[in-house]
């Protein structure tokens, strides 16, 4: 078996593809200690290639010390920089766990709990241009629905169409919406200061294997937009619609994390993402975005896509400081 | 924080930072979901830390640890049938005890040495190769999104990431046999 084949062979395990008789085929290559070393490898490899790949990403694209902020011209290599420090944070995360006994430094201050018992209804008009609310494409809060009960309480929140009130007439396949969460301040000037954010997604079932997969993004914002218009977000003019990420005048971070969601539906699926935050941190854009990838791949002159039960529940913001960091070195 | 404890303790912690790489790929390797992997290695280290505040002596923390891990992972199985082929579970059991073999023959410091050989390997990748793992291993992207990112079908995509996969494991092997800075 050379390297390919192993590698194919452990990708169908980890798909849970792999037939029976292949997992005997894979215990009897296991008796041999030079098959060992190269599973053991394929492994180490997989498990080290987020935080290296993170690293690389890092040196690549964030500015060097000392430098103010810099714009970078390819926005998703911006977004790719941001989500680095996320993810080089996230490898670390059982540090988080060791805080209980070994880092007592660390304080973990909730900024979001969202279960969507109460609270205005969602906007239908785009990306909010005040704290607090939630808005964007359409959307409704409703209780247990065709057969989906609440990851938590008695209600949730459903993404309905990919597309908002007055929004231009094209074609789309995703679904957003978003929230401003601010920051308290002081929270972000002392010490080093991440958030993590914690969602629970579902759907009815649905026929195509990864037709629908949801995102999750953060975005750091300094300030604002200072219109009050939805459009501030948005960069140029560019079409479709560039995510509030593209924009660098006005976000400092930002980290996205994606899952594709399971088609036999009915369960709840986590969605976790954590993102460092730059001092002077205001407030964190937060958006969800469902999309179809049957339309996204067959797409049509205009219309938005519908979405017949997809579902966000127990969305949970907590803002982790380490004091320790602030220390004044010796 | 003082006394023999918190000493134990932080001991524990640290040895458990220097294997992290090892029980992560082994739990990582075994469980298809990362974050449930994440979250059993953090179960791991609860568990280690209890038993330490009990007072159970642990001569071996690496095995004890994979030895939980092991469990965990078997429960974990067990929860989510789903996820793990259909195979009878003599199999199953008989596969989860060769891997564990696998992770008892590797040094901690051997993991240490394979990743900055990776991290070698990874830095020699032509920029397309590194732009495909990048979208797949750190933005988590699904292969859907990464083919119509790269313009590549689903199955190149995913052929492509195979192959580049198998490069980087040739890559680190001739780097270990042949030195690690050759």
């Amino acid at each position: 078996m050379n390297s390919i084949d192993l590698v194919e062979t452990l990708e169908r395990w980890k798909d849970g593809t792999l037939a029976g008789a292949d997992l005997e085929r894979l215990n009897h290559a296991l008796e041999s200690a030079d098959f060992r070393t190269r599973l053991l490898d394929t492994w180490l490899l997989d498990h080290s290639l987020p935080g290296i790949l993170a690293r690389h990403s890092i040196q690549s694209d964030l500015p060097a010390p000392g430098t103010s902020r810099r714009v970078l011209r390819n926005p998703l290599l911006k977004t790719f920089g941001a989500a680095a420090a996320g993810l080089l944070l996230g490898l670390f995360s059982a540090s988080y766990v060791f805080g209980k006994a070994a880092f007592p430094h660390r304080k973990v201050v909730p900024l979001l709990n969202e279960s969507f018992e109460s609270g205005p209804t969602p906007g239908q008009n785009g990306i909010p241009v005040v704290p607090n609310r939630w808005s964007g494409d359409f959307s409704r809060v409703v209780d247990a629905q065709q057969g989906v009960q609440p990851n938590s309480g008695k209600r949730m929140l459903q993404l309905c169409r990919a597309d908002y009130e007055g929004k231009h007439p094209g074609f789309s396949y995703s679904a957003d919406i978003y929230r401003i969460v601010p920051i308290p301040k002081g929270l972000t000037g002392l010490g080093e200061a991440s958030v993590t954010c914690e969602a629970q997604c579902s759907s009815v079932p649905f026929a195509e294997a990864k037709r629908y997969g949801i995102s999750l993004i953060l975005c750091a914002l300094d300030a604002l937009p200072d219109s009050a218009e939805p459009g501030a977000w948005k960069p140029g003019s560019a079409q479709p619609e560039p995510h509030p990420s593209e924009n660098a005048e006005l976000v400092s971070a930002s980290a996205r994390r994606s899952l594709s969601l399971d088609p036999r539906g009915m369960t709840w699926q986590p969605l976790r993402l954590e993102m460092r935050l730059p001092a002077g941190t205001r407030y964190l854009l937060m958006s969800f975005h469902l999309a179809d990838h049957q339309a996204g791949r067959n797409p049509r002159e205009s219309g938005a896509t519908e979405f017949p039960g997809h579902f966000l529940d127990s969305i949970q913001v907590n803002l982790v400081q380490d004091a320790s960091a602030s220390n004044p070195r010796p | 924080m003082s006394g023999p404890l918190p000493k134990l303790l932080n001991d524990a912690a640290s040895q458990f930072i220097r294997d992290r790489h090892l029980l992560g790929a082994f739990i990582g390797g075994l469980v298809r979901d990362s974050h449930a992997a994440e979250d059993l290695l953090q179960e791991v280290w609860v568990r280690l830390a209890a038993e330490l505040e009990k007072g159970t002596s642990i001569l071996n923390q690496a095995a004890w640890c994979r030895g939980v891990a092991k469990n965990l992972v078997r429960r974990h199985w067990e929860k989510n049938q789903r996820s793990i082929p259909t195979a009878d579970p003599d199999s199953l059991s008989l596969f989860l005890d060769r891997v564990e073999h696998c992770f008892q023959e590797a040094h901690p410091d051997s993991a240490t040495d394979r990743i900055a050989a990776l991290d070698q390997c990874v830095d020699s990748l032509p920029d397309r190769s590194r732009r495909l793992l990048t979208l797949r291993y750190h933005l988590n992207a699904d292969m859907d999104s990464i083919a119509a990112e790269t313009g590549l079908s689903f199955e190149a995509a995913k052929k492509a990431l195979i192959r580049i996969r198998a490069e980087l494991m040739d890559c680190v092997q001739n780097r270990i046999r042949g030195g690690l800075w050759a």
